[in-house]
C-alpha cells in the first residue's frame, strides 16, 4: 500500500504542472492564438518565483512566501506574454516565429541573469513547502493519506485554477466571448467584441497560469532552478491537443501522461515490472509513445478552434 | 506568385529585412551588455563581433564545422516550411540519424574503408528520413499537428538512441557509445592541417551543394512548383490536381533526411567520434530553425545565415574573457527571430512600394 501511496503523491508533482500549463495553453489558443512559447514563459515565472524565494529565504519562509512567489511567477509570465500578444495580436506578425523567439529567449535570460546576480548559472531556494499532513482531512482513512498528505499548497491551487477555467470559460460572458474569437472572429466582431482586446486577454491569461506553472513545476521536484523546466511546455502542448482543448479533457490527458510517466520514473519499486527485464529507456520512451497513439485514436473527431493561429484583420478574410 | 521570374525588385527586400532583423538583435545584445555589466561591455561587444576572427584558424574551423551543420538543419526546416508544415522535431531526426552513422560505423568493420564511410553517412540519411516520414504521414491522414509529434519524437528519438548505444556499442567507463572506426570518420581533405582540432571537414561543402539542390527542387522543378502552392494555398493547390498528402510527407521525408545527414555527419567527425549519454535532445540541430528564420527560408539566404550564426556561436565563447556566460548568443538570435516576425511585414510594406515604382517605370 506504500507504493500506492508513493506513486499517487509522485502522480500529482508530475500532472498538475501539465494541467496548469495545459490549461494556459487552452486560454491563448480558445481565443485564436497559438502559444508555443508555452515552455519559455514557464521558465521566466519559474526564474523570476525562484528569485524571489531566494532573496527572501532569510527572512521569511512558509507557505504565505510560496503564494507570494506563484503571484510574482504569474505576473512575470503576463509581462513576457505580452510580447507574444504585442508581435502577434497587434501586429499580426506570425504567431509561430513570435512563440519560437520567445521559446529561445527565455532559458538564455534565465542562466545569464542569474550569473550576473549569482556568479553561478543556478539559483537556490530553501524548500520548505511540504505540506507532511492537512489536519481533519489529512485522518480519512485511505483517501486522507493518498490526497492530503506529503502535499503542496500549489498542488490545490492548480486544481482550484482547474475549476475556475472552466466556469471562466464556459459560464461567463467573457469565456463565450474568448471562445467566439477563436472559432470564428469575423462573427465576434460583427456582433461588436473588440477581438484584438479578448486576444490580449487569452495570451495574458496564458501567461499568469504558464508563468505559475513554471514555479508549480520546479518547487516540488528540486532546490536550484537552472533555466530549464525540462521541456514541460512542450510537454503541455501535446496534452492540450490530447485533451482536445477543454478543461476537463486536458485534467483525464494530463492523469494519463503523468501516470505513464510516474510508471517509467517509479518502475523500479514496481516488482512485476522490474520482473520484465526490460531496458528503462522503454519506460521513458512510454509516455510519449502512449501520447501518440491517444491523439492519433482522438483525431477522428477534432476539436481544434478553428482560427487559432490565423491572425485576425478587421475587414477582410 | 504573380511572376514566375524573380526580379531584383522581389529579391531585395529579403536581404534588407533579415541585415535589418541582424542588427537589432546585436544591438539588443548590446544593450544588455550594458546594463548587466557596463564597464566590461565595449570588450565583450568587440568579442561577440570579431572573436571568430580574432582566434585564428582553429576558431575559423569551429566556425565552419557548426555553419555546415546549421546549414544542413536550416534547410531541413526551410524545406518543410515551403509545403506549409513546420519541422521542430530536427534533434530526434538528428540524434536518430547520427545512431544509425554510428552503428555502421562501429558495428559493420567489413566494409572496405571508402565504402565503410558512405554507407554510414547514407544510414544516417534514411533514419531520419524514415522518422520524420512519422511527422508527415500523421499530418497528412490523420491531420494531427506536426508540431506535436515532432516534440514528442525528439524526446523518443534520444530515449531510443540512449537504448541502442546501450544495447550494442556502450563504452561505461565514459558513459557514451563506443568510438568510431577511422574508416568511417568523414574525409577531411586535409582540413586538419589548415584547422587542427577542429574536426573541419567536407560536411560544410556537402551542405552548400545541398543549399543549391534544394534551391534549384523548390524553384526549377515541378514538384517544387506543387510544394510551394500547397504551402500558399493548400485549397487552391487541391483544387488544380495537386496531391496534397503525398507532397506533405514527401517534403517531410526530405526534411527529415537533412538532419538525419547532419547527424551522421556530425558524429562522423575525426573531433567528436561518439555520442555520450545524455537524457535530453541535442541543442545544436535545434539552431536550424533559427537559420532559416532569419533567412526566411531561402536556400541560398540559409548558407548566409548559417555562416553568421555559427560566426556569433563561436564569438560568443571568446566573451567569456570578459566575464560574460556565452548564452549572451542565444538572446542575440532570439531578438532576431523575433523581429524577423515584423520585418516580414515590413518587406511585404517596401515590396508593394518598389513593385508599384518599377511597374510604372516599366508600364
Amino acid at each position: 500500500m506504500d507504493i500506492v501511496y508513493f506513486i499517487v503523491q509522485q502522480l500529482m508533482f508530475f500532472m498538475v504542472p501539465l494541467l496548469v500549463v495545459a490549461l494556459a495553453g487552452m486560454f491563448s489558443e480558445r481565443s485564436g492564438v497559438f502559444n508555443i512559447a508555452l515552455d519559455g514563459t514557464m521558465i521566466v515565472g519559474a526564474f523570476c518565483g525562484t528569485l524571489f524565494l531566494n532573496l527572501t529565504q532569510d527572512s521569511w519562509s512558509g507557505q504565505y512566501q510560496l503564494l507570494v512567489a506563484l503571484l510574482i511567477a504569474g505576473i512575470s509570465g503576463i509581462l513576457f506574454m505580452l510580447l507574444h500578444a504585442f508581435a502577434s495580436v497587434t501586429l499580426n506578425a506570425s504567431q509561430i516565429i513570435s512563440g519560437i523567439a520567445l521559446t529561445f529567449i527565455a532559458p538564455a535570460l534565465a542562466i545569464y541573469l542569474a550569473r550576473v546576480i549569482f556568479g553561478v548559472q543556478r539559483i537556490f531556494f530553501t524548500n520548505a513547502f511540504l505540506i507532511r499532513k492537512i489536519p481533519i482531512l489529512g485522518d480519512i482513512p485511505v483517501i486522507g493519506k493518498l490526497f492530503f498528505t506529503n502535499t503542496y499548497l500549489h498542488i490545490w491551487i492548480g486544481y482550484l485554477i482547474l475549476l475556475v477555467s472552466y466556469v471562466v470559460l464556459y459560464k461567463t460572458k467573457f469565456g463565450l466571448r474568448i471562445r467566439a474569437c477563436g472559432e470564428n472572429p469575423y462573427a465576434a466582431d460583427s456582433v461588436g467584441i473588440d477581438v484584438k482586446k479578448m486576444r490580449y486577454y487569452g495570451v495574458l491569461i496564458s501567461g499568469f497560469l504558464a508563468g505559475m506553472g513554471g514555479l508549480i513545476f520546479i518547487v516540488p521536484t528540486t532546490i536550484q532552478f537552472s533555466g530549464s523546466v525540462a521541456s514541460y511546455g512542450f510537454l503541455a502542448i501535446a496534452v492540450l491537443v490530447f485533451g482536445q482543448w477543454k478543461p476537463f479533457k486536458i485534467l483525464i490527458a494530463s492523469f494519463l501522461f503523468a501516470l505513464a510517466k510516474t510508471i517509467a520514473s517509479s518502475y523500479t519499486s514496481i516488482p512485476a515490472l522490474v520482473a520484465l527485464g526490460w531496458s528503462p529507456y522503454i519506460y521513458k520512451m512510454l509516455p510519449y509513445v502512449f501520447t501518440i497513439v491517444m491523439l492519433v485514436l482522438t483525431s477522428k473527431n477534432p476539436q481544434a478552434p478553428k482560427a487559432a493561429g490565423k491572425p485576425y484583420i478587421s475587414g477582410g478574410e | 506568385m504573380r511572376k514566375t521570374k524573380k526580379t531584383w525588385v522581389d529579391n531585395f527586400p529579403d536581404l534588407t529585412a533579415s541585415l535589418v532583423a541582424c542588427v537589432i538583435g546585436l544591438l539588443v545584445g548590446f544593450l544588455v551588455l550594458v546594463v548587466t555589466n557596463p564597464e566590461n561591455s565595449i570588450k565583450g561587444f568587440k568579442a561577440l563581433l570579431t572573436g571568430a576572427v580574432s582566434g585564428g584558424f582553429t576558431d575559423f574551423g569551429n566556425v565552419i564545422v557548426y555553419a555546415g551543420i546549421y546549414i544542413l538543419c536550416g534547410l531541413s526546416v526551410g524545406f518543410a516550411g515551403k509545403t506549409g508544415v513546420f519541422n521542430i522535431g530536427l534533434s530526434g531526426q538528428f540524434i536518430i540519424g547520427g545512431v544509425a552513422a554510428l552503428y555502421v560505423g562501429i558495428m559493420w568493420t567489413w566494409l572496405p574503408p571508402g565504402i565503410h564511410c558512405l554507407v554510414a553517412v547514407i544510414a544516417g540519411l534514411l533514419a531520419g528520413l524514415g522518422w520524420s516520414s512519422t511527422i508527415g504521414f500523421l499530418r497528412a491522414f490523420f491531420n494531427i499537428s506536426e508540431i506535436v509529434v515532432g516534440i514528442l519524437l525528439n524526446y523518443i528519438g534520444v530515449y531510443l538512441a540512449n537504448m541502442i548505444i546501450l544495447d550494442k556499442f556502450y563504452d561505461s567507463y565514459a558513459n557514451r557509445s563506443q568510438a568510431v572506426q577511422s574508416s568511417a570518420l568523414i574525409p577531411t581533405l586535409g582540413m586538419e592541417k589548415i584547422f587542427p582540432g577542429t574536426g573541419a571537414d567536407i560536411t560544410f561543402f556537402v551542405a552548400i551543394l545541398l543549399a543549391i539542390v534544394i534551391h534549384v527542387i523548390l524553384n526549377k522543378t515541378t514538384f517544387g512548383y506543387e510544394i510551394r502552392t500547397c504551402g500558399f494555398n493548400k485549397d487552391a493547390g487541391i483544387y488544380s490536381g495537386i496531391n496534397a498528402k503525398k507532397n506533405v510527407i514527401l517534403s517531410m521525408a526530405i526534411a527529415g533526411a537533412l538532419p538525419g545527414l547532419a547527424g551522421a555527419m556530425f558524429y562522423l567527425s575525426s573531433s567528436h567520434n561518439y555520442i555520450q549519454i545524455v537524457d535530453s535532445a541535442p541543442a545544436i540541430p535545434m539552431r536550424g530553425i533559427v537559420v532559416s528564420l532569419v533567412a526566411m527560408g531561402s536556400p541560398i539566404g540559409i548558407i548566409l545565415s548559417a555562416i553568421f550564426i555559427a560566426y556569433i556561436t563561436v564569438s560568443g565563447l571568446d566573451m567569456q574573457l570578459y566575464g560574460y556566460v556565452p548564452e549572451i548568443v542565444d538572446v542575440v538570435t532570439s531578438v532576431i527571430i523575433y523581429c524577423t516576425a515584423f520585418v516580414i511585414l515590413i518587406k511585404k510594406a517596401i515590396s508593394t512600394i518598389l513593385r508599384k515604382s518599377h511597374d510604372l517605370n516599366e508600364g
